[in-house]
């Protein structure tokens, strides 16, 4: 007649296992919701004029695109193939999808219907300043959103540098490559010829 | 010393009765004695009275009794097959939520997205190379095509009424991990884990869902074998790699080599199985 009470203190023991207060304690994962404020929104919009540590924005020319309301030319520092090669990652992942991969305005939400943007192969946008394409980056242009919250600048400019290489790749002869790259050139051609 | 009493198999020196007691001077001390009447109802029979001590009549009827014994025979069994199946039922999508999908304020399909589109992964989770949390899209970031693609499509009035009103779409979390657990995206994905290894096929989920228990020993299994957990650099998010299905690691020579890299960036089997590693 022992075995029920003995069955049920185990039983309750068990129960007591079942508490949640430590997996879910008070504070608050990203994007929830909360009581505490308004709006409901834990994630706060930062006060104006908060700089995060290290990026105050001194810098007009990396920062801004613009030096006394003139659009820029060149790069702020000189680029390098970790920047290319950043570039065109980002490139594809931001830009390709409307751009296309070669930047000729065909990626696949054009072809799904979204308003076809300008070949970056014209002569407009050849001739057009660095600063310009990171104007459009920063706040969009046309139909074109701003990419501000998603592509940071140091990213911005890794891509304006793999945009300038897409249109140097658009008239460049064979004669341009080093002579010890174009066997390797020939060789991957197919493959890398997008990227 | 203990008077003798009862039936004469139950007196001292007689050689038909069992004991068990302490072996005292002068004979045995009480203890517990097994006899037929108490082997019939062990466990179950009441202490003898003082005076009636080894010649109580049975109190529970020899069906009873039976049924008292079948019970004590299956109750280790039931025990056992009931923590079993408690066991899988730890495991099962009832309380892990795996392969269940939920409702959403919007049916996103990743398989159009991602699978039909070709949209890369970090086109909306922009943080998941840079911070612990991958990033969840803003309604600017939907709106980006939608503003001029699917514009008059009712499945997305909650976006174009979170862009109106200025107010976040509430998803359902489908990842919910403890609150004691620390976990960074950015760290695995850098380190050349695979999207794929922890949440799946995404690209061909017509509406999302959750793919891996995420429960701790799920999470041990790569921390403990780490080398088997690596995607080549170029496959943690470009689809073609990520998802093809058939790729192997140990047919790949150049993954073998960037596995090898980047093992050696990786701390050792006892860092990553460490407590602190993920309770900090």
């Amino acid at each position: 007649m022992k075995t029920p009470p003995l069955l049920l203190t185990i039983a309750v023991c068990g129960l007591v296992g079942c508490r949640y207060e430590m997996r879910t304690d008070s504070r608050l994962k990203p994007y929830q919701e909360t009581p505490f404020f308004a709006d409901r929104n834990s994630s706060r919009p930062l006060v104006d004029g908060v700089v995060p540590r290290g990026e105050a924005r001194t810098d007009d020319f990396f920062y801004t695109g613009e030096i006394n309301g003139h659009l820029v030319r060149g790069f702020p520092a000189p680029v390098t193939l970790e920047q290319l090669r950043k570039g065109r990652e980002r490139f594809n992942i931001y830009c390709s999808v409307c751009h296309g991969i070669t930047g000729v305005g065909d990626g696949t939400i054009v072809q799904r219907g979204f308003p076809a943007p300008p070949s970056f192969h014209e002569q407009r946008l050849r001739d057009a300043p660095e600063g310009h394409f990171f104007h459009v980056i920063t706040y969009g242009y046309g139909v074109m959103y701003s990419y501000a919250s998603r592509v940071e600048p140091a990213e911005r400019w890794a891509i304006i540098a793999y945009i300038r290489a897409l249109q140097l790749a658009r008239s460049a002869r064979i004669d341009d490559v080093p002579p010890g790259e174009r066997a390797h050139l020939a060789e991957n051609g197919g493959e890398n010829g997008g990227q | 010393m203990i008077q003798a009493r009862g039936p004469e198999w139950m007196r001292p020196g007689c050689r038909r009765r069992k004991r068990i007691g302490t072996r005292q001077k002068g004979g045995y001390r009480s203890g517990i004695r097994i006899s037929r009447e108490n082997i019939r109802g062990a466990f179950l029979v009441l202490p003898p009275a003082r005076g009636d001590r080894w010649n109580m009549p049975q109190i529970f009827s020899p069906r009873v009794s039976l049924w008292f014994k079948t019970a004590l025979i299956v109750a280790p069994f039931a025990v056992v097959l009931g923590g079993l199946a408690a066991y899988r039922f730890s495991y099962s999508s009832y309380p892990t939520q795996v392969n269940l999908p939920l409702d959403q304020p919007v049916p996103f399909s990743h398989q159009h997205h991602v699978g039909g589109l070709g949209i890369d992964c970090q086109y909306c989770h922009t943080t998941v190379t840079k911070t612990a949390d991958a990033g969840m899209p803003d309604t600017y970031t939907c709106m980006t095509c939608h503003s001029q693609i699917w514009t008059e499509a009712p499945v997305l009035q909650p976006v174009r009424d979170s862009l109106s009103s200025r107010m976040p779409i509430r998803w359902t979390r489908l990842h919910n991990l403890a609150d004691y657990v620390y976990f960074d995206h950015s760290i695995h994905v850098n380190k050349g884990i695979s999207c794929t290894k922890c949440h799946g096929d995404v690209e061909s989920m017509p509406i999302t869902w959750k793919k891996v228990t995420l429960q701790m020993g799920w999470c041990l299994e790569c921390h403990r074998h780490p080398a088997a957990a690596f995607s080549p650099p170029d496959a943690v998010f470009q689809p073609p790699q990520v998802f093809t299905l058939n790729w192997r690691l140990d047919a790949d020579p150049d993954a073998k080599r960037f596995v090898q890299k980047q093992l050696a960036g990786v701390p050792s089997v006892r860092e990553l199985t460490d407590c602190w590693t993920c309770h900090r």
